[in-house]
């Protein structure tokens, strides 16, 4: 694991971690003070739940991404890569530490967002509040999982062709699940195009991954088979991106 | 001295440039002539926020239901649904038994997708939301509604789902509604109007001009009515004249045929408008002449 270790201090000794750890820390309490919860104090839980899983994505899909991407292209073109094969770590084993080194970045900014959530945006009814701990867990799986599966190609991507092609590849992908398939759904309604469609079946449904509106609405706990199934639909995507990851890693810059 | 140059040069650059943004900047901003609305990249009532304007609808019909029931609901395509009174049109009941019987890979995962996405909304949590956070997301669809109408004026749907909740006390959270109702429409016909290219602006001309005669029969159950019989029938001539405008536009239309580009879907859409805002029309004239007989019932 000395590839992780080397990645996991490289990323601590840049510092960028901390404007993004401030950020999920601060922001939740911060910008509910200029919203117009100010007026109505009613608001300020739903204004802070708006913000701490904003605050998370926001931090993940830009400072997340480009970091996987840097690493990635790093790795490539310095020749670290390279040396650490020599020394008989494969390409999938280098792959793995440096996703891991960028994944315990942003695992722990998770936990406090969805701790954040837990015990400063609660609601007030204990019957709420059982199912608020439940949805909590399964937000903070389900946008693990999402996340984890972008920056593994992030890393991948941004190791062949550079890392401006990892990260606004995977951002876009991101944006694409997490609202874009939303709107193609909503002109096919209107609409009907075999194409489209089909483009809309097959692609990376995120927006289930985004239970935002869920803690903001109140809605309760997502079903325990509906969970399942979107954690085994995420695992199964999970699967293909590893996949293409592995096939499009490299430990050096073609020339 | 050679130092010093420099540093001199510089901050003269920065002093003189400085003094010209200085001197020209406040006549720039107070030239009415060059205000423009603020709208980013040009979007509001161009092709594309058309577009979006149409795929907003669903995140709007989110925030409504919730702000209205408390919940979202969805229903499978050909799904007939009593709280929309609609059924969904995407696919025949025919075509769902026939899908029902073998479903192929595609529906069974398409079918996946629907459930997981039911899923996502529905709502567990046994407490029922409360009425300030209905009447919050309300207001938050009053103002997405108010945003798609912007992108696109000319957009029946936009228009008229916006004039609904203004006038509509049950749903919008403005008070004074009906003045502001009543600009909208007077905005949108001037709008609209002003489109020569698309027989479907004069169409929603035509519904913003029927809602004003609404406003004005509405008007009516006032112990004073502001608005006499003759501003009637100036607003049915008006109505009148958005309707003739459809059917010459439509006509260079179908000369040039204009109307092939369009899915069948949108030019059904487009006839049952017509349909249903020439019988609104004569309604409100047989409504008018009531009026007119109880004014001069010697006459």
């Amino acid at each position: 694991m000395r590839l992780y270790r080397l990645t996991v201090a490289t990323i601590f000794q840049r510092k960028a971690w901390v404007i993004c750890a401030l950020a999920v820390m601060l922001l939740p309490f911060a910008l509910p003070l200029i919203s117009s919860a100010t007026e109505k104090p009613l608001l300020v839980q739903p204004a802070r739940i708006l913000a701490a899983w904003n605050t998370l994505w926001s931090c993940t899909l830009l400072w997340g991404f480009f970091t996987a991407a840097r690493q990635g292209e790093d790795n490539a073109k310095s020749g670290i890569g390279e040396y650490f094969l020599t020394t008989g770590v494969s390409a999938t084993r280098q792959l793995f530490e440096i996703w891991l080194a960028v994944f315990c970045f942003i695992a722990p900014l998770t936990l406090v967002t969805a701790a954040i959530c837990q015990w400063a945006a609660s609601p007030a009814d204990p019957a709420e509040r059982a199912l608020w701990w439940v949805l909590n867990l399964q937000y903070t799986c389900l946008f693990l999982l999402v996340i984890a599966q972008l920056l593994a190609l992030a890393v991948a991507l941004a190791s062949r062709f550079g890392s401006i092609v990892g990260f606004s590849v995977s951002l876009a992908l991101a944006l694409y699940g997490l609202w874009g398939v939303g709107y193609l759904e909503n002109m096919l309604k209107l609409e009907e195009n075999p194409i489209l469609r089909g483009l809309w079946l097959y692609s990376p449904q995120y927006r289930f991954a985004d239970l935002t509106q869920r803690l903001y609405f109140k809605s309760g706990a997502l079903p325990a088979a509906a969970f399942w199934t979107m954690a085994l639909y995420f695992v199964g995507i999970l699967g293909v991106y590893a996949g293409i990851s592995r096939l499009c890693f490299r430990t050096q810059r073609s020339s | 001295m050679s130092r010093f140059l420099p540093i001199a040069t510089s901050t003269a650059l920065i002093g003189a440039g400085a003094l010209a943004w200085a001197l020209t900047g406040h006549p720039l901003t107070a030239n009415p002539e060059l205000d423009v609305p603020l709208n980013p990249l040009g979007i509001n009532g161009s092709p594309y926020g058309e577009v979006i304007a149409m795929a907003m609808q669903g995140p709007i019909n989110t925030y409504t239901e919730v702000g209205m029931s408390g919940s979202p609901h969805h229903h499978q395509a050909g799904e007939k649904c009593d709280a929309c009174e609609h059924a969904d049109h995407s696919a025949t009941a025919d075509e769902m038994t026939a899908a029902k019987a073998n479903p192929t890979l595609e529906h069974r995962f398409g079918n996946l997708l629907s459930t997981l996405a039911e899923a996502s909304v529905a709502r567990t949590n046994p407490k029922a939301a409360s009425e300030a956070l209905k009447r919050h997301l309300r207001r938050q669809a009053e103002d997405k509604l108010r945003f798609a109408y912007q992108l696109d004026p000319a957009h029946y749907g936009n228009y008229n789902t916006l004039h609904f909740f203004l006038t509509e006390p049950a749903l919008g959270t403005r008070p004074e509604l009906t003045p502001s109702a009543a600009k909208l429409a007077e905005d949108t016909i001037q709008y609209c109007l002003k489109q020569d290219q698309d027989p479907r602006p004069a169409l929603t001309a035509a519904a913003a001009a029927t809602n004003l005669l609404q406003l004005m029969f509405d008007d009516r159950r006032n112990p004073t009515p502001k608005f006499t019989t003759t501003q009637m029938r100036q607003c049915l001539a008006l109505l009148d004249h958005c309707l003739a405008r459809h059917t010459s536009i439509a006509q260079s239309w179908t000369a040039a045929k204009q109307w092939d580009l369009l899915s069948p879907q949108r030019i059904t859409e487009c006839e049952a408008r017509l349909d249903f805002i020439c019988t609104i029309r004569d309604a409100a004239e047989k409504t008018i002449a009531r009026l007119e007989a109880e004014a001069h019932p010697a006459t």
